[in-house]
């Protein structure tokens, strides 16, 4: 044991030294290192198409979830999104929780302070007419003049009704893109008629195209002032409140406007401390669970097919660095006999086999660099993160420790004697 | 001038023996780098194969779903998917289908044998959301819908007791239900058995007494099938207790090997009794459970795609491994070639002996690969209830075919590079 310690004493492990021996035994041979790269490299690849794909489902849905509420918008309602709740659950809600009334509006908006603004809104599936031609299954939206304040509305022509027009019950309305197209082919819509349940609506704003959620269009609105909608068919049991802070500058601001509705709501519900809230606040964050959900169920079935694909690289490279230990043994049994320590020649191999794996890391995040260039350029809306690409390439050099390990493991225990005596 | 002499013509049987001893030879001599370039195979094929097996499985649960509602039955509806959510504002303008219209259809129609109705109810109705309740117990899962008398026999429903209801409880709107298995347990509990017959169940407050219990259902979603938590009651007493909801399905059951003209008169007979003109486009669907089977196929088969792709990736990265090891071996032996080249082997027999080592490290990966994949399956099999460890015998095919194609792709280039050799240069070749 004396002769082993001596011999770790006077080389001590230089990580510089490691890298530059490691790289060159890549050099000496290209062929092998460049296959066995080209397996991380695949690997790497696949593991990072899959982040990005799935990141990019993700982007994609919170933009249109963006453009159906408001990405910053909340939602307080009798009952918010039922179909994320049990049917028992449900029940109790509906049972429980009282409607929500133009006065209950009036109240929050009293309290508000500069906190939040609030805009309330109902719909229901109507008829649409103009002249002689008729549009059935509009989506027909009674809304407070505040909403414009809320959401982004996306009015490309026109503009939306003011405070005084839905106090004064005018009878305006503004269009989405397919009941312009359907109802004024050939003319413009602006301060033209369209009849709903029997009454004319001045049109006096147009929505540009917004295209689908959730597969309902967004382009089938026609909305018009909560009052107008209030003569047409009458109080509706319960309303929709929709909500935001009105500046954004803090970054507390959503989080400050919901406790804010939050509290009015249950003082005006007067409920003790204690009790649970008899309404539903659906938060930006809430709406955007659901797909969420759906890209992180898609990711644990991609996950484990693409490790897989990670650990088979690893075994390639592995049999790479096995190869060259069995070829330089007499190598590395001189330079152990001329005084290398063991722990210089575990870094050198280790080098070697990360320097691999890195590189093929690298190789394998240009590609995926490359193709999601291509796929943007083709109208795709992906994103090549920087953690992305960190995580791919410590993911690269993990595998090639992991590879390098039984190796190298390997070349310390070579024999000085018996490896001068090979052949 | 001639260089080497005329080699005598060796059977080709014989030549493969001596390759195959060979490459046996040489895997022997380096048994850690076989084995490793076996395993990365290895890991391509269980990989490959079990996503084959899980796909194959869902795929199959899925249609046994749909055949479950009787292979010979054609299904009309007002819509053409989704029955809450019309697919397009034509059809959320269309009239659901009269319930009586089934029977006329049989009898107007020849290839119709037989003709049932369902009629579907929302888990929530007017603001209610629905549960099913004996004594304490509840169920919000319960699937409720009406059904015509001749439902249970339409659709071959097994009874694992007692019986359907008869067509005069059905006239009479009478308070009695067919409940599924899962309800069944759910509300009288697992070993409820026959004990559930005569027991009541509480819907929206009103008594139903349990006349049938259905057997438990073989297909599924991922072992789920929400027919076994269904509440069946007789038609007209869904019709007067859920007046809102008319959406009805007509089961139409074909005569043996009548299905395609089975179809054809029913759209007639329908478009008569829609008052359809000549020239309106149908507004109601017809399917069978075969064609929904097929847009199921059409719709998975992209995904399916993708996934396996996925899955290949390894399989890929086995396969270059199995190219490193060759060329690895061609450089390691190119003194052996040159020998053997000089000794009056051909081209073809170096290119046939470092294929035929490449393919069959491939094919005993493949060859392991498959059984730790039938390994797997197995122990899926005791996780997953309704997995049916089925690895078919074209992925069986398909694994060692691939294995054999990534041998013969990986090994041709360094069994080119070792049979374009130089014999005098390979000789002269120091070991490296």
């Amino acid at each position: 044991m004396v002769t082993d310690r001596r011999a770790l004493r006077p080389g001590r492990v230089s990580l510089i030294e490691a890298a530059r021996e490691g790289v060159g035994a890549v050099k000496t041979h290209p062929v092998r290192a460049l296959l066995a790269g080209l397996a991380i490299a695949a690997a790497v690849a696949t593991i990072a198409i899959v982040v990005v794909a799935l990141d990019g489902i993700s982007r994609f849905a919170r933009t249109n979830a963006a453009r159906a509420f408001g990405s910053e918008t909340f939602v307080l309602a009798k009952v918010a999104a039922p179909g994320q709740i049990s049917r028992r659950e449900l029940e109790r809600r509906l049972e429980r929780n009282p409607n929500i009334r133009r006065a209950d509006l009036r109240f929050l908006d009293r309290w508000a302070g500069d906190r939040v603004i609030y805009g309330a809104t109902v719909n229901r599936r109507v008829e649409v007419a103009a002249g002689s031609r008729r549009y059935d299954g509009a989506s027909l939206i009674g809304a407070s003049a505040e909403l414009a304040g809320i959401r982004d509305l996306a009015i490309e022509r026109g503009r939306f009704f003011t405070r005084q027009e839905e106090i004064q019950a005018r009878q305006v309305a503004v269009l989405g893109a397919i009941l312009v197209e359907e109802l004024f082919p050939a003319v413009d819509p602006l301060g033209r008629t369209v009849r709903i349940a029997g009454r004319g609506f001045e049109v006096i704003g147009l929505q540009e195209r917004q295209g689908n959620v959730a597969g309902s269009s967004l382009d089938r609105n026609v909305w018009i002032p909560l009052p107008a909608y209030e003569r047409a068919f009458g109080a509706p049991e319960t309303l929709q409140i929709q909500a935001r802070a009105p500046r954004l500058d803090q970054p507390a601001a959503t989080g400050e406007a919901e406790g804010r509705a939050r509290t009015s709501m249950r003082a005006r519900h007067q409920l003790g401390p204690g009790e649970e809230d008899d309404f539903d606040i659906l938060s930006p964050d809430a709406a955007r669970g659901f797909v969420q959900s759906l890209s992180e169920r898609i990711g644990v079935a991609a996950a484990p097919i693409s490790v897989m694909a990670l650990l088979a690289a690893i075994v390639v490279v592995a049999n790479t660095i096995l190869v060259s230990v069995t070829q330089r043994t007499r190598e590395i049994g001189v330079r152990r006999a001329v005084g290398a320590s063991r722990a210089q020649i575990l870094s050198e191999i280790l080098a070697e086999s990360v320097a691999i794996a890195f590189l093929g890391g690298l190789g394998g995040v240009l590609v995926v660099y490359t193709l999601v260039g291509i796929a943007n350029r083709a109208g795709l809306d992906l994103q090549l993160g920087f953690s992305t690409v960190a995580w791919s390439l410590l993911a690269a050099c993990a595998s090639g420790l992991l590879a390098g390990w039984f190796p190298a493991r390997r070349a310390t225990r070579i024999v000085v004697v018996d490896a001068l005596r090979a052949e | 001038m001639k260089t080497r002499t005329p080699v005598p013509h060796v059977h080709w049987r014989d030549s493969v023996g001596s390759s195959l001893l060979l490459a046996a030879e040489s895997m022997r001599a380096n048994p850690g780098r076989a084995a490793l370039a076996v395993i990365g195979i290895v890991i391509g094929i269980v990989t490959v194969s079990l996503v084959a097996t899980v796909l194959v499985n869902v795929r199959n649960q899925v249609a046994l779903l749909f055949r479950e509602l009787g292979t010979d039955n054609v299904f009309a509806f007002h819509l053409s998917g989704d029955p809450y959510s019309p697919a397009s504002d034509e059809e959320a303008r269309r009239q659901p289908l009269d319930r009586r219209f089934g029977d006329v259809i049989a009898r107007e129609s020849d290839a119709v044998e037989g003709a049932a109705a369902q009629i579907l109810i929302p888990s929530v109705v007017n603001g209610r959301a629905l549960s099913a309740r004996a004594g304490s117990a509840v169920s919000d899962t319960v699937l409720v819908e009406g059904a015509s008398a001749s439902f249970f026999d339409i659709v071959g429903a097994e009874f694992a007791h007692g019986r359907p209801f008869t067509d005069l409880e059905d006239r009479a709107a009478a308070r009695v239900a067919v409940v599924g298995s899962s309800l069944s347990s759910a509300l009288f509990g697992s070993g409820a058995g026959e004990a559930a017959l005569g027991r009541e169940v509480y819907l929206l407050g009103e008594p139903y007494s349990v006349v049938g219990v259905l057997a438990q259902r073989r297909g599924g979603f991922f072992g789920e099938n929400r027919q076994d938590s269904v509440m069946a009651i007789p038609a007209a007493t869904a019709r007067r207790r859920f007046p809102d909801s008319d959406a009805t399905v007509l089961y139409l059951r074909a005569a043996a090997g009548r299905l395609q003209s089975a179809q054809t008169e029913i759209e007639t007979v329908l478009r008569r009794l829609r008052r359809l003109g000549p020239d309106e486009p149908n507004d109601f669907n017809l399917s069978t459970s075969e064609q929904i089977i097929g847009t199921f196929d059409r719709v998975g088969a992209g995904i399916a795609l993708a996934t396996i792709g996925l899955a290949a990736v390894s399989l890929l990265i086995g396969g270059i491994g199995i190219a490193n090891v060759m060329i690895i071996a061609v450089t390691e032996r190119t003194r052996e070639i040159g020998l053997r080249m000089s000794l009056g082997a051909r081209r073809q027999d170096v290119l046939r002996q470092f294929l035929i080592e490449s393919v069959l490290l491939s094919l005993l990966g493949g060859a392991c690969g498959l059984a730790v994949a039938a390994l797997l399956t197995a122990l899926l099999t005791l996780v997953l209830p309704g997995f049916r460890p089925v690895l078919p015998l074209w992925a069986v095919a398909f694994g060692l075919g691939s294995s054999c194609l990534t041998g013969i792709l990986a090994g041709y280039l360094p069994a080119r590079q070792a049979a374009g050799m130089d014999p005098v240069e390979a000789l002269r070749h120091e070991a490296a």
